[in-house]
């Protein structure tokens, strides 16, 4: 009986941790796909082996399946359910061998009990709902989830060989009851600590990430208003609110609006911040690298994009993202085989495959659809031309000395005029 | 069972030992490979190169032989990576010092098998030095993640770690590595960092110094940045610089890197001076990229960063100041090349261990020529300064950073000529009777699509005559605080 309880827990437990990471914890798996990439080359694989052994490859392996938000969610499941289900076997296992001794004295029969103990109080399934909290943090890696599912698979296989087909006793009737309830328990105690230590800006941040990435600024504006309106203060959301904004023609617009005196806590904050609510001045800062290029691509200012996109693939190492970016980058800018070069590991991939051919047709046509390059048309190319990295308005005053139709330009450079001279004041 | 495990054996071998096929289509053409080994000179000691065939076939064979004799090496393979067995290629390179040998392709195109053209490349009589050094890091900007110096065996494909930033902490830029005369035994490197610091190896003892620390006859505010070690190992010359990076808006060049200030100075490992002068470390001009020669150092000079100055209007001549190693002293610098005058800038010069010659890079303007797809390598011959452009190592794209082997008879030099974006080792023969370069190859890798995946560049490509075996001991030396 203890058994069904245990095999109805492993269903309860996926089909709980399946729907959380579709729904409230999609963001985590959206994270770590940003952030790996599994690529499918023998001069990968020893590399990532030499820098960071057999976890970096298993989380590069795993993550790559969270690309796609069902598999992703289906092989995260998967894998807590297999983490607790090797650790009843291996204590299954433990229990068997103890309970083989008749002899009651001997100590070996004492500890059989405890480990019988240990399964009727589902502690394998506290340290799986334990794995799980763990992971919700964007701070612990894949490579724990692997760590884990390995340590406890191998024992639970080799034990599991070991005892070959000796079966174990039934366990007393009043051990399904506990074990019932503490399953229940454990379930409904996790469900408010979750709800209790569950991360709402952090799911806002990267979910914006995620709709700037797609150019769903509708969405954008939706998370980054909610966020700011809450009383919540963020540069990188007031970043992501200013672009959207002004992707939507009301960057000004909105500005001027509160200054009249429509207060908007979404606006005011950016007021308040000056001209830095609306990019990242470049200040070596590794964090912030990874986001700064969006609004330089949308300007169709392409060389600070690729400037940006470099630092952050430095810093973060080759994923798919900054790859794309980087390859689409090249091609905007006429440098066919340096796209060439940044499309090439994509096509050693199992999810980005698609992705690499699109990108080589862009290549060969050498366009990419809905990227300007803010110079294309009129850049004076008799002399060098050297981005202020610290001042957007001196960036967009060049672009549209070069473009005088580039609009996004434009409402960025009149919000810049009036958040300057609101510093000024 | 046991007979059909037999005749499955020797299916398997018989699949193996493919024999060579008669080509039913010749064709008047090279064949298409992925690098030119036509007209190339190897040295007797390199490892094979890999390359494939850049046209659609089923099968490969490729044969290697000495030109007028049969063929010593046999591969069949598919079109991808085709790479002579390293054993049998340097058995055949031995046999062919100072010949010619083929390179003939035959491949399956159409269920015919078609002839190519024989490509003919030298062999050399001259041994390449046995390692190559290098930093392994991505073409960047300013902020980095892994970066490491490497070495590699070139008579085969062994790659070792000499030390990596990761083994300190990811904070850390491990840069410059410099050898007296190739020596790994008068070695130095900086590490840049929270616990950085310049290493100053000298066979067992690694020390880590600060080479601008005393300096004699001038100032030396920006410490001690591009080194040149001179041969004995006694003095290395630095210069010290103030640089800066900035970004090109537009334009297909994406980084300038400049000095904002430079000087010169040669530090004296037994004493542990900084000499200078105010000739090499005024306010009036920016000096740097120092290189030995036998009485004192070349190096390029441009007129002192001001204010709101445009980068490209910075350009570098090429200079000489005599030192005497005895009293210690410099001499008067001169103006020995003065490509500013025509409106190009000169960088990275290095004398030949003969005297006789001096390779240098020439560029628009600035002296950090790897992100200048202009630059190119030029050659002066130091006895009558006569100067000509090296159309033979150059291409359409970046040349830049060279250095030479011990003997003076090999060059490496970095080149993006591939994509532009990432430098690659190039190896070229030198003939110093004529002044000429043989015509250069990617250094040798295992697999075709080596560089193909790599995301990092070659920096600083320098040849050793034997493997660093300090690994250790540096990492020690690097952690312990001063």
């Amino acid at each position: 009986m203890l058994r069904k309880i245990q095999l109805f827990t492993a269903v309860l437990l996926w089909l709980v941790s399946f729907t959380l990471y579709r729904t409230l914890l999609s963001h985590v798996l959206y994270y770590f796909d940003q952030h790996h990439l599994f690529i499918y080359t023998r001069q990968y694989i020893a590399t990532v082996w030499r820098r960071e052994g057999w976890e970096g490859l298993a989380t590069d392996f795993v993550s790559q399946f969270f690309h796609n938000e069902v598999l992703g969610a289906a092989v995260l499941a998967t894998i807590l359910v297999l983490i607790y289900l090797s650790f009843c076997s291996i204590l299954r296992s433990a229990r068997i061998w103890c309970q083989k001794r008749k002899d009651k004295a001997d100590a070996r029969l004492r500890v059989g009990k405890v480990v019988s103990w240990l399964e009727i109080l589902q502690v394998p399934l506290l340290l799986t709902l334990f794995v799980f909290f763990s992971f919700t943090r964007l701070e612990d890696s894949v490579s724990t989830l692997v760590g884990y599912l390995g340590t406890f698979g191998f024992w639970a296989v080799l034990l599991r060989i070991l005892r070959r087909k000796e079966q174990s006793s039934e366990q007393p009737r009043y051990a399904t009851y506990i074990s019932a309830s503490v399953t229940l328990l454990a379930f409904l105690f996790s469900g408010y600590l979750f709800q209790k230590n569950y991360n709402i800006p952090e799911r806002i941040m990267l979910k914006t990430q995620q709709y700037a990435e797609e150019g769903d600024w509708d969405n954008v504006l939706e998370y980054t208003s909610a966020y700011l309106r809450s009383g919540h203060n963020n540069i990188l959301i007031a970043y992501y609110h200013s672009l959207a904004l002004a992707e939507k023609g009301a960057l000004t617009k909105n500005l001027n609006r509160a200054l009249q005196g429509e207060s908007d806590p979404a606006v005011n904050y950016i007021l308040q911040m000056g001209p830095q609510a609306l990019f990242f001045p470049w200040r070596s800062n590794s964090r912030e690298s990874e986001y700064g290029s969006l609004i330089y691509e949308r300007l169709g200012l392409i060389n600070e994009a690729q400037h940006w996109e470099t630092e952050a693939m430095q810093v973060f190492g080759l994923t798919a993202p900054h790859l794309t970016r980087l390859a689409k980058y090249a091609i905007a800018t006429g440098r066919p085989e340096a796209a060439e070069h940044f499309i090439e590991p994509l096509r050693h991939t199992l999810f980005f495959r698609g992705e690499a051919a699109a990108l080589e047709g862009m290549n060969a046509k050498g366009e990419v659809p809905g990227l300007k390059n803010a110079f294309a048309v009129a850049s004076d190319t008799t002399k060098a031309h050297f981005t202020n990295v610290t001042s957007l308005s001196a960036q967009l005053k060049y672009a549209l000395a070069c473009d005088s139709t580039n609009t996004l330009a434009q409402d960025y450079q009149q919000t810049c005029q009036i958040l300057s001279s609101l510093q000024q004041k | 069972m046991r007979n059909i495990l037999f005749l499955f054996i020797l299916t398997l071998l018989a699949a193996c030992s493919s024999t060579p096929h008669e080509a039913t289509v010749q064709k008047d053409a090279l064949p298409p490979l992925s690098q030119d080994f036509s007209g190339v000179t190897f040295p007797v000691n390199i490892a094979a190169p890999s390359f494939s065939f850049c046209a659609p076939a089923e099968e490969v064979e490729l044969e290697v032989g000495i030109s007028g004799m049969d063929p010593a090496i046999f591969v069949s393979a598919d079109t991808a990576d085709i790479v002579p067995p390293l054993d049998e290629w340097h058995e055949l390179l031995n046999a062919a010092q100072g010949k010619q040998i083929y390179l003939r392709i035959r491949a399956l195109e159409d269920g015919q098998w078609t002839g190519y053209k024989d490509v003919v490349a030298e062999v050399s009589r001259d041994s390449i030095d046995s390692y190559l050094v290098y930093r392994l890091v991505y073409p960047g900007y300013e902020l980095w993640g892994e970066m490491g110096i490497y070495q590699r065996d070139l008579s085969s494909y062994e790659e070792t770690v000499v030390i990596r930033n990761t083994d300190i902490s990811d904070k850390t830029c491990v840069n410059c590595h410099n050898f007296a005369a190739g020596d790994v035994q008068k070695m130095m490197m900086h590490v840049r960092g929270p616990i950085g610091g310049t290493m100053l190896i000298r066979g067992e003892d690694i020390r880590k110094i600060n080479p601008a620390a005393h300096p004699v006859g001038g100032d030396l505010p920006n410490g001690a940045t591009y080194p040149s070690s001179e041969k004995s190992g006694r003095f290395i010359a630095f210069s010290s610089n103030n640089v800066q990076q900035f970004f090109h808006s537009d334009g297909k060049k994406l980084i300038e890197v400049s000095d904002m200030a430079s000087d010169l100075f040669v530090f004296d490992t037994q004493t542990g001076d900084a000499i200078t002068s105010p000739d090499i470390s005024g306010d009036e001009w920016m000096e740097t990229f120092p290189t030995w020669s036998e009485d004192g150092l070349y190096f390029c000079r441009a007129k002192a960063y001001k204010e709101a100055m445009p980068l490209d209007s910075i350009r570098y001549d090429l200079c000489f100041v005599s030192f005497d190693q005895t009293t210690l002293q410099f001499g008067k610098p001169e103006v020995v090349y003065s490509p500013s005058a025509e409106g190009h800038s000169c960088s990275f010069p290095r004398v030949s261990p003969d005297g006789r010659w001096l390779l240098f890079t020439q560029s628009d303007y600035g002296n950090f020529s790897i992100w200048h797809p202009e630059a190119d390598l030029y050659l002066m011959n130091l006895a009558d300064r006569s100067i000509r452009r090296c159309d033979e190592l150059n291409s359409d794209n970046t040349e830049s950073y060279h250095s030479w082997s011990k003997d003076g008879r090999w060059v490496v030099f970095s080149s993006r000529r591939i994509d532009g974006n990432w430098t690659r080792p190039y190896l070229a023969h030198f003939d110093a009777a004529t002044g000429t370069f043989g015509k250069p190859f990617l250094l040798p890798q295992e697999t075709t699509d080596y560089y193909l995946q790599l995301m990092q560049s070659f920096n600083v490509p320098e040849f050793t005559t034997a493997p660093i075996t300090i690994r250790k001991s540096l990492l020690e030396a690097i952690q312990k605080e001063e």
